[in-house]
């Protein structure tokens, strides 16, 4: 009988966490299962949830863009690889200078210490819309905007 | 030869020592500047630097564009903003969002916590799920979200049809009391896997005794949860609630991405508001007392905030 009854509350449990992982996966899975489908299908009333003619033509649109393809997917190329020159310029400013305050806040006691790291957290705060304006304004360049957010993961997860 | 401890003691307390400790402590600390100037230089420029710029373009009415002067205006631009209706829609509707988001998120985190925490069968692979809409980017968030919210090929649309709830695609986004709360149901696809783990994380800490001396006692499980884990969680609970208050105020490329603002300047939020005066609508001082504005009250919020967190430890 407590056997049965243990069983029971498991079963129960597990009914509890369907609807989550639905939850979860059903919007990334349904984006995936759409970057698959072709116009036609994407589409179509009642909805294919799995596509009946997959196609990787979509993948190979932005990867291989053709002179046929529309203007959208040929600047992907451009596009990535301005990602990765932002993304890696600016993690490795940001670990650098990033760690050696992170060392100096952590492991120095000194005078002005806590109100630093609290000025850091206040400042990691404010809004980047806010902030956007003015530096578009002093035309500062690209990524610089993101510089605090790295050396604040570093020092969130040192402390 | 060896040195009696003694001698050693008396060098240690000699003032000569003492000094040169001193000495020490100050090396210490010029390292620790040199250390950490060249943040405090990045951060000053790209935060400080830039408020106070805002702080003085605020007085000027400031159009974009070739050959426009900026005139002094003094608190010309507060005060139109001020006496503006759409400013004062603005800031409740962030509040709308951001009660709804974090409550919502708060609920159904502490829900998943919970149930991974009972180790239902799968509960290492839910643990893990988590993770996956938390790692996607925000802005790839709200285009998918746009697009399962669709009036054309939707996924919201087709599960509703499929399931008979409704007859016709419905347009969702253009609804006006609709699309605040899709905003935030997609903002809490996105964040509540975040307070899950956090909570969850938290709750794997708790000592176990408590719990089974307290079920001894007669507690049954929701007694256990409510009187000793909620208790418990309370510095996890806080922490999560304020990272995602402070988040849920800074809102906005979820609403740039989802409805724009729109239908009818329904999810318009206080950031937004800002970024239309600032570009599109070329009212740059209007923008910069609207920036200046949101930063000072951000700059409040988080000092509050982190005292609130530093208390408890203080008091230990």
């Amino acid at each position: 009988m407590m056997y049965f009854r243990k069983l029971l509350r498991k079963l129960l449990l597990f009914l509890l966490t369907i609807p989550v992982l639905f939850f979860i996966f059903f919007p990334i899975l349904w984006l995936f299962s759409a970057s698959l489908s072709n116009q036609a299908e994407l589409y179509a009333i009642p909805p294919h949830w799995i596509p009946q003619h997959p196609t990787i033509q979509n993948y190979m649109d932005i990867i291989f863009p053709s002179l046929a393809t529309s203007s959208v997917p040929r600047t992907f190329a451009v596009a990535l690889l301005n990602s990765i020159k932002i993304a890696s310029a600016v993690t490795v400013i940001c670990i650098v200078i990033g760690s050696l305050a992170a060392y100096a806040l952590v492991r120095i006691p000194f005078r002005f210490n806590r109100s630093i790291q609290l000025g850091i957290i206040t400042t990691r705060m404010i809004p980047e819309v806010s902030l956007i304006l003015p530096l578009f304004i002093i035309a500062s360049s690209l990524g610089l905007i993101n510089k605090p957010i790295v050396l604040i993961l570093a020092y969130m997860s040192f402390a | 030869m060896q040195i009696h401890p003694i001698f050693l003691q008396m060098t240690a307390n000699s003032p000569f020592h003492h000094r040169r400790r001193l000495s020490l402590r100050v090396q210490d600390a010029r390292t620790a500047w040199l250390l950490i100037v060249p943040s405090l230089v990045v951060i000053l420029g790209v935060t400080l630097w830039p408020i106070i710029y805002t702080f003085i373009l605020s007085f000027f009415l400031a159009p974009t564009g070739i050959n426009q002067v900026r005139t002094f205006v003094g608190l010309g631009n507060y005060i139109e903003m001020i006496k503006d209706q759409t400013f004062w829609e603005t800031i409740g509707r962030t509040m709308y969002f951001t009660v709804g988001s974090v409550s919502l998120e708060m609920i159904g985190g502490l829900a998943i916590a919970q149930l991974i925490h009972s180790h239902p069968w799968g509960w290492k692979f839910l643990r893990f799920s988590l993770i996956i809409p938390w790692a996607v980017p925000t802005i790839v968030n709200g285009a998918m979200w746009r697009w399962i919210y669709s009036a054309d090929f939707g996924a919201l649309d087709g599960l509703l049809f499929q399931l008979g709830l409704i007859k016709h695609y419905i347009p969702w986004l253009t609804l006006p009391n609709m699309a605040m709360p899709l905003v935030i149901l997609a903002d809490a696809w996105h964040m509540m896997p975040f307070v899950a783990l956090i909570l969850q994380a938290a709750l794997a800490t708790l000592p176990v005794e408590l719990d089974e001396a307290a079920a001894v006692d007669g507690a049954n499980a929701f007694q256990r949860f409510w009187k000793i884990r909620i208790p418990l969680l309370r510095p996890a609970i806080l922490v999560a609630l304020i990272a995602r208050t402070v988040d849920a105020f800074r809102v906005f490329d979820i609403v740039y991405i989802i409805t724009n603002g729109g239908p009818a300047n329904k999810t318009l939020t206080i950031t937004y508001l800002t970024y239309l005066n600032s570009f599109p609508w070329g009212h740059q001082g209007i923008g910069a007392a609207l920036s200046f504005l949101i930063s000072i009250f951000t700059i409040i919020m988080a000092l509050v905030f982190i005292r609130l967190l530093y208390r408890p430890e203080e008091t230990q």
